[in-house]
């Protein structure tokens, strides 16, 4: 009898607690979750209305009759004594746009190590900003299957922000749809890019060959070897992961557009294609014969990979190239006598290919607006992004005040002064988290100015001439870039699969790459069988049915 | 009579033989183990950035610098978040040590009803748990976040140390000194205050010791529930986003982003995490002397 | 059911509930406080366990969630690496416990042995000192040491004429590598517990064995051990309540790619399949079968405990 009291007891304790617990949630939970269903409905206001009636947009040019507030998110990176959320700029934010318009702009931080998590949270909580952002589409679509984005009107958006769909509209037109559903939203991309794989001249020199020599893999490979013979070192090798263009060089060209749909992702790698069985059977032939790092799958962060070619034990290093990057002078500290040359595009590609590049899109940061953001507050978001756009306030919020942060120089650029340590001073990476809304880096009108100042900005001092290079190697490869195709439907497999056949593609790949020459096909194609059972095959064959119905661009 | 270890005669005379040789040998190998590694890692972070970087340091530093630390210190800051993590840390420890004392005495009487039943409970909780984000929206509720109490309440009862104590209480504390208190009219408090307690100050001392390492080191939840409010940031959340961001390499970045080298900056962190417990330390290990409480109630 | 029978049985009586409540009260006061921790910042949370049965999306969040059942759980089970986990975190964590253990009573015993107090000491704070590095850090110094490319201890090895051994990067190596860096880690903190159970242990017992002749060891098995054995049981425990569960951190920082035969536990699938894809009910739903699990055998090892005159947990 005693017995049985006691075990409902425990059970009655249980479900009490429960009750307790879902009842305190539900009252935070309840009214959200209603508004949630309605938002997709009420979200064409009501009277005036967004079904492109001129018109039919009511104006806030004088600014919103009750106070609206817009929470807006900001990376935050823990710059040392930058309070992200209150500082000299969003208060001259709020000022400029705010007060104008009667709307309180508040940033809300997100970590930008741990930015998903911050966002998961902050959403479940309901206390996430107006605007969801990110960088890679992937996750934007998976932020989409959660029902967290709400659709938007393109109308509106043109009508309250004109100058930023000025800029940004075919972008949104082309890559915003997803689903039939229109919800992203972006930030200018400004055609630039500053990787560049770096290599010791010196070495190059010192087995008699020129750096402007290397004009195919075939001929890299000999001078690889050359390298080994003279002791000097190896070819810089890393981990292929989450990279999936790795195998650009290796691919035919002209590119057929199902082709590139069917094998390029964004989250997969395409294992059994036949520019991937090129790429890894060049890879065994490089370890095989010693050209190759021999641990390089172990180099799977950027500072591995950088400390080998610091120690001289490797000649070539890929990063992305700054003004006041590391890598030259801990180098030279090393190895006094190392000289820096920029690889020429076709020293990968082999002997009748293409030095083929990912086009990046020509969008930064990705968006949508929060499913539980009201009409008005949206509304202010577009005119928010639209007092961004205008060069003035941009260039203000990129370089801060004349006179004090900057000067302009005889070129027209804005030169940083780096001692200025007034109420106006920057954030460390010049405020872009804030402009990165409107546009992903500086971009003055004028390309020569542009130009010169991208070198500036990319190239440590006395080293402008690796800029140099790396600009017009990409002036040259530019008609070989081609974007990434998107689908405008959610790929289910994808999601479903992509986390493990990572695992399984980079397990695969290393094995066969250190497996010995001759047993490269039977691995390979034992490899490729393994890769499509694991899911890859499902996720083709979807694939290929969205291609058929034309869902991609 | 000599407290401090078991082979001491009454006389007084140490003895040493061929064992105590192998054994000091043995411990002092595995403590060497131990050590070494802290030796590189405080070279490394002594030395600079260039051979750091390829891997050159070993157990001394090579270019001698304080450049690690003077950019740790350059940010005042840091001050600040040392003193939130000492207020923390304290505040935690003594939190914690007087919720497992009482969770743990009461727990510990056989007579008492409900004991196994809610021991259980207790247990259940060490190993199942709501996730993250439930624990998140928890806090949300309370309004904790953005305040130190998020970091000092939540994990305050920890079902293992609980039952660390426990148990430590059943085997010190004979139950025939429990019923002659009782039996002279003295209530559980008393018993509790009088008695179990000053026996149980090695127990105390190494769980006191578990809490304050476990709330210096432990920046996870920080991460997450300190967001808005930068001035409560504990030391190593701080030291963590300081190598987070010499870690990041920036593109198209037109930035004056000062990049240090991540792994000196990772070097100076551990010295920072292992410092102040080398410190404390040794004013805890003297709790841990043979049988001195034991001999002193008697009296 | 039977088991909460037996768990209320152990301490059914017959007197009324209201007089024990009255004898003790000051003990249930004290109880009051932990009780009060425990169910608001672990039991309220725990609805979040729910999602483990549904179709979890934010938007819609905990309650709206669509449910279905055991669906995620069988999704789960399905999956090919599933299997492999569940071999590798039950040979890591049993051989682990093995070793990490045991070597922290035989480090406390033999610390225990040590004569003077000074070197008691130094050698004790020394020896936890791993325990501040975080794994991240542990495994890259394990590859600065081990690597076979370039590790300092392969070079040393190499000078003195021999092969070089891959410590890290061959899976049976590896294998034995993570358990060795475990026990190097953990051993030192582990002493703390048991040193502090040593020193509750009554000197008269040592000095009566003294006086009865016993040798060193004989002191050791009889006395010290005995002592402390309440201490170790509870966390041995403790620690089978663990055994499908791990530490994600360890296995991941000290895995590599090309070295994959053990290194895939439950602990990196919930990290793969759960948070990095952004999948909560996956990842609930793994958590709660490790606690399912480790519930079950915590109270097997109970109720072994108890057969054999152990006092036991519960």
């Amino acid at each position: 009898m005693k017995n049985k009291k006691f075990v409902i007891l425990f059970l009655s304790l249980m479900m009490v607690v429960s009750v307790l617990a879902a009842c305190s949630k539900n009252n935070t939970t309840n009214t959200p979750s209603n508004t949630n269903s309605n938002n997709k409905e009420t979200n064409q206001p009501t009277g005036s209305t967004g079904e492109g009636t001129e018109g039919g947009f009511q104006d806030y040019s004088n600014g919103f009759t009750e106070n609206v507030t817009i929470e807006i998110p900001v990376y935050d990176r823990a710059f040392e004594g930058w309070n992200v959320s209150d500082n000299y700029y969003t208060r001259w934010i709020q000022k400029e746009f705010g007060d104008k318009y009667n709307v309180t702009v508040k940033y809300v931080p997100i970590s930008r190590s741990n930015e998903v998590q911050d966002y998961q949270q902050l959403l479940a909580a309901h206390k996430a900003p107006d605007i969801i952002f990110h960088y890679d589409m992937p996750q934007q679509i998976a932020y989409y299957s959660e029902g967290v984005l709400q659709p938007i009107e393109w109308e509106e958006i043109a009508n309250y922000a004109p100058t930023y769909w000025a800029n940004l509209g075919d972008t949104i037109e082309q890559y915003g749809v997803i689903n039939d559903e229109k919800i992203y939203f972006y930030a200018e991309r400004p055609e630039a890019d500053n990787y560049v794989n770096l290599i010791r001249k010196d070495w190059v020199e010192k087995v008699g060959m020129k750096v402007e020599d290397l004009t195919s893999l075939e001929k890299y490979n000999e001078m690889l070897v050359k390298w080994k013979e003279a002791g000097l070192g190896v070819l810089g090798g890393s981990l292929t992961r989450n990279n999936f263009n790795y195998n650009y060089a290796f691919r035919d060209w002209p590119i057929d557009a199902e082709y590139r749909a069917l094998y390029s992702d964004l989250s997969i790698a395409d294992f059994t294609s036949v520019a991937t069985e090129r790429w890894l059977k060049n890879l065994n032939y490089q370890y095989n014969n010693g050209l190759i790092d021999k641990e390089f799958y172990l180099r799977d962060e950027e500072s591995k990979i950088k400390s080998e070619f610091v120690a001289g034990r490797t000649g070539t290093f890929g990063s992305y190239l700054t003004s006041n990057t590391d890598v030259i002078a801990a180098t030279l500290a090393n190895n006094p006598e190392a000289e820096f040359a920029v690889v020429p595009p076709y020293a990968g590609v082999p002997e009748g290919l293409k030095p083929q590049g990912r086009g990046y899109w020509p969008f930064g940061f990705i968006m949508g607006i929060n499913y539980e953001t009201p009409e008005l507050e949206r509304i202010a978001i577009w005119m928010f992004l639209e007092w961004m756009s205008q060069p003035d306030n941009l260039f203000f919020l990129q370089n801060g005040v004349e006179g004090d942060n900057y000067t302009i120089d005889s070129d027209g650029i804005a030169v940083r002064n780096d001692d200025f340590a007034g109420e106006s001073v920057l954030s460390l990476n010049n405020n872009k988290d804030y402009w990165a809304l409107v546009i992903e880096g500086q971009l003055y009108d004028d390309p020569e100015v542009n130009r010169k100042a991208q070198i500036r900005n990319w190239a440590p001092a006395g080293y402008e001439y690796l800029a140099e290079d790396l600009l017009k190697y990409y002036e040259e490869g530019a008609e070989f870039r081609t974007p990434d195709a998107l689908f405008t439907e959610v790929v289910p497999t994808v999601s479903e699969y992509k986390a493990d056949l990572n695992e399984l593609f980079q397990e695969l790949y290393i094995k066969i790459a250190t497996s010995p020459e001759d047993q490269f096909d039977k691995l390979y194609e034992e490899a490729k069988q393994t890769y499509l059972d694991a899911g890859y095959q499902e996720i083709l064959d979807e694939k290929q049915e969205i291609i058929d119905k034309g869902n991609f661009r | 009579m000599k407290a401090s270890n078991n082979l001491t005669t009454v006389k007084g005379m140490k003895r040493y033989d061929a064992w105590d040789v192998v054994i000091n040998i043995v411990v002092a190998l595995a403590s060497l183990a131990c050590l070494l590694p802290l030796i590189h890692i405080l070279a490394k972070s002594l030395s600079k950035d260039a051979y750091v970087l390829a891997n050159k340091v070993l157990l001394w530093p090579m270019g001698f610098t304080f450049d690690a630390y003077s950019k740790v210190f350059a940010d005042a800051s840091i001050i600040r978040s040392l003193g939130v993590s000492v207020f923390i840390t304290i505040t935690f420890t003594i939190l914690g040590l007087i919720v497992t004392i009482c969770a743990a005495y009461p727990l510990s009487r056989k007579q008492l009803k409900g004991r196994s039943f809610i021991t259980f409970i207790f247990v259940f909780t060490l190993i199942f748990s709501g996730g993250i984000i439930p624990e998140y929206m928890l806090i949300n509720s309370l309004g904790l976040l953005d305040t130190l109490w998020s970091l000092i309440l939540p994990p305050a009862f920890s079902a293992f140390n609980f039952l660390i104590m426990r148990s430590a209480i059943y085997s010190s504390i004979p139950v025939s000194l429990e019923e002659s208190a009782r039996i002279d009219g003295a209530g559980h408090f008393r018993v509790l205050f009088n008695i179990v307690l000053p026996l149980s100050k090695p127990i105390i001392a190494t769980l006191a010791l578990f809490y304050a390492v476990g709330r210096w080191n432990t920046y996870q939840d920080a991460l997450f529930y300190i967001k808005q409010s930068i001035d409560l940031r504990p030391l190593q959340l701080k030291l963590y986003y300081m190598v987070v961001t010499a870690s990041e390499s920036f593109q198209l970045e037109s930035t004056n982003v000062q990049l240090t080298n991540p792994d000196v900056l990772k070097a100076a962190c551990v010295i920072f995490a292992t410092l102040p417990i080398i410190i404390v330390y040794p004013f805890i290990q003297k709790y841990f002397v043979n049988g001195i409480m034991l001999g002193a109630v008697k009296e | 059911m039977k088991f909460v029978n037996a768990l209320i049985k152990r301490d059914a009586d017959n007197r009324s509930f209201l007089y024990y409540l009255k004898r003790d009260r000051q003990l249930y006061m004290l109880l009051t406080i932990p009780i009060f921790f425990v169910l608001v910042f672990k039991i309220l949370p725990m609805f979040g366990l729910v999602i483990a049965f549904k179709d979890f999306k934010i938007a819609k969040g905990f309650w709206d969630s669509e449910w279905v059942g055991f669906q995620i759980f069988q999704d789960i089970f399905a999956k090919r690496d599933f299997g492999r986990a569940i071999r590798n975190t039950l040979l890591l964590n049993t051989l682990d416990f093995v070793l990490s253990f045991t070597a922290p009573i035989l480090l406390a015993i033999l610390l225990n042995e040590i004569k003077s107090i000074r070197l008691k000491r130094i050698n004790q704070t020394l020896l936890y000192l791993p325990h501040f590095l975080s794994w991240v850090i542990i495994s890259a110094l394990a590859y600065q040491l081990f690597s076979v490319g370039n590790g300092v201890i392969n070079n040393l090895i190499e000078n003195f004429g021999g092969d070089r051994i891959p410590f890290l990067q061959e899976d049976n190596h590896w294998l034995l590598s993570y358990l060795l860096i475990g026990v190097w880690q953990s051993m030192g903190w582990g002493t703390i517990i048991y040193l502090a159970s040593i020193s509750s242990i009554n000197p008269e017992l040592y000095e009566a064995a003294f006086v009865d002749g016993a040798g060193r060891w004989r002191k050791v098995w009889h006395i010290t051990i005995p002592g402390i054995r309440v201490t170790i049981v509870t966390l041995l425990i403790m620690n089978l309540g663990r055994v499908m569960g791990g530490n994600f951190e360890r296995v991941y920082s000290l895995a590599n790619k090309a070295t994959t035969e053990y290194t895939t536990t439950i602990e990196v699938l919930v990290y793969r399949w759960g948070i990095e894809s952004g999948q909560f009910s996956r990842a609930t739903a793994i958590g709660l079968f490790q606690a399912v699990i480790g519930l079950i055998l915590v109270i097997l090892a109970d109720r072994i405990a108890k057969k054999l005159g152990e006092d036991g947990l519960l």
